[in-house]
């Protein structure tokens, strides 16, 4: 303990305001598949979650997961949007 | 190096993906907002595809009448003749923008039925009958089917009733435009080269009304699709039903018959463009998914390709039944449609219920009704889709009643 090396135990720090970048991130994942049926919010709020959730992770704010769900939703979203729109239905 | 290379090409992929969805969110999720309605080119049923007649010389310079009527459909038309039967000698002018039968009228399947989409309603009992007897009575040659559906060609239902309206003495003129209809005693109506001037109007335009400036907040057009095989060998019609409804997730309902020659007519859908927008002609997806919904209900139909198809708007009301209003300050506007795909029928009666209206005769209390006031855009285009797509998708279900 007095040689200077780190503790083994001791993660990255956490950049402030992380925490609240994964749960938008989130939560704009799910928001996205949400709204797939509502013309013009679904591509709104799929587009804005993917720059949101590219600008959050670019900085590091994000964790695997949110990245994921936050992308994934919005890709998953505007599939379904899109199939609503011109595939599924006349 | 590996590892900073990896996640340079991991965020270059990711910024490319995000930008290539980004263009495609933005171009599918709104391209139609950016059309207009001047680079509509329409197309033909195809009823009007079997031939057209020659369209009625456009009104031009100064008129008067005691009736006008703006819409050659089904409606403007009916009106006519009902108020011309009642009161012979009437000056009845109607003023088509296109050509008679332009419309939902001429664009529908020509299937008759009793009742609106959501019920029976009185006064709504017997409009096949009443169809039957109006094309019997004035000599229409329209392909009338009486049994075992009531099925007609909706064109040419629509042209004997102008000839007999003309016969009765109206007035029909085609591809003369209401630019503008300005309320008064009597109401002006102007158009390219043209003024009509008249103490009482009838707008009986549906889905275009609200383009008039009439009852914008309540009526509205959804584009629907319909199409129709060639001529199909008779081992596959015999187990084709003569009349189709069908009401499955997947499509909001698709209906059909068979039609002259052997072929099947199928419809479908229903879609609003932003600002009541009317320049829709279909897209690349259009009509292979209106192919896949037939395909999918008779499966012995899909090797059978389209051989012609259309598209068109039909007039909507937020409850889904059809609507009659009074406009203007001096209450000599009158307004009818909403039919929601019910038009041939309810349409003529509703022509008749107009054409009682000028002898100061009420119509059914329920076409009086109050409706919900649709919202203005961008809310009206997000809120009538979303509602649209959850029907066509099976999550919702407008209660009918009865």
């Amino acid at each position: 303990m007095t040689d200077g090396a780190p503790p083994a135990d001791v993660r990255p720090a956490v950049p402030p305001g992380a925490r609240a970048a994964s749960r938008w991130a989130r939560a704009l994942g799910v928001l996205s598949v949400v709204v797939f049926f509502v013309p013009l919010v679904a591509p709104l709020v799929q587009a804005g979650t993917l720059v949101y959730v590219l600008f959050a992770a670019w900085h590091g704010w994000l964790d695997r997961t949110s990245v994921i769900v936050g992308a994934g939703g919005s890709a998953l979203g505007f599939v379904l949007f899109f199939a609503t729109q011109y595939i599924w239905i006349v | 190096m590996d590892a900073h290379t990896t996640m340079s090409l991991t965020r270059r992929t990711f910024v490319r993906t995000a930008a290539i969805a980004g263009i495609g969110g933005a171009y599918f999720g709104g391209a139609h907002l950016l059309l207009k309605d001047e680079r509509w080119t329409p197309n033909r049923s195809f009823w009007v595809s079997r031939g057209r007649e020659p369209a009625g010389a456009p009104l031009r310079g100064e008129r008067e009448a005691d009736l006008a009527i703006i819409g050659g459909g089904v409606t403007g038309l009916s009106t006519a003749v009902h108020a011309l039967l009642r009161s012979p000698g009437l000056q009845v002018v109607i003023l088509e923008a296109q050509y008679v039968g332009f419309g939902a009228t001429g664009r529908s399947g020509g299937v008759l039925g009793n009742g609106t989409e959501m019920g029976t309603p009185p006064g709504t009992e017997d409009t096949v009958p009443f169809v039957i007897d109006l094309v019997d009575r004035l000599g229409i040659a329209c392909e009338l089917e009486r049994a075992p559906v009531a099925q007609l060609d909706p064109y040419r239902y629509a042209l004997g009733l102008k000839h007999a309206a003309e016969g009765l003495g109206a007035t029909v003129h085609e591809g003369c435009r209401v630019r503008s209809i300005e309320d008064g005693a009597p109401v002006t109506l102007r158009g390219d080269g043209f003024t009509l001037r008249a103490p009482k109007v009838i707008v009986a335009t549906n889905g275009y009304t609200p383009k008039l400036g009439i009852a914008t907040s309540r009526l509205f057009p959804a584009h629907t699709a319909a199409a129709v095989t060639g001529p199909l060998p008779r081992e596959i019609l015999r187990d084709i039903p003569d009349s189709i409804l069908v009401m499955t997730s997947g499509e909001m309902y698709m209906w059909g018959r068979k039609a002259p020659n052997g072929r099947v007519l199928v419809g479908a859908g229903a879609r609003y463009f932003y600002d009541n927008g009317l320049h829709y002609s279909g897209d690349g997806f259009l009509f292979p998914a209106l192919h896949r919904c037939m395909a999918k209900s008779f499966p012995a139909l899909a090797s059978y390709p389209f051989q012609h198809t259309w598209t068109g708007p039909m007039g909507c009301t937020a409850d889904q039944e059809p609507i009659i209003g009074i406009a203007g300050g001096s209450g000599n506007i009158i307004y009818c449609g909403g039919y929601c795909g019910h038009g041939i029928a309810m349409g003529s009666k509703a022509g008749f219920f107009l054409a009682g209206m000028l002898h100061g005769e009420k119509p059914p209390a329920w076409m009086l009704r109050p409706t919900l006031d649709l919202p203005g855009e961008p809310l009206r285009y997000i809120a009538v889709n979303a509602v649209i797509n959850l029907m066509n998708l099976g999550l919702y279900r407008m209660p009918k009643h009865d």
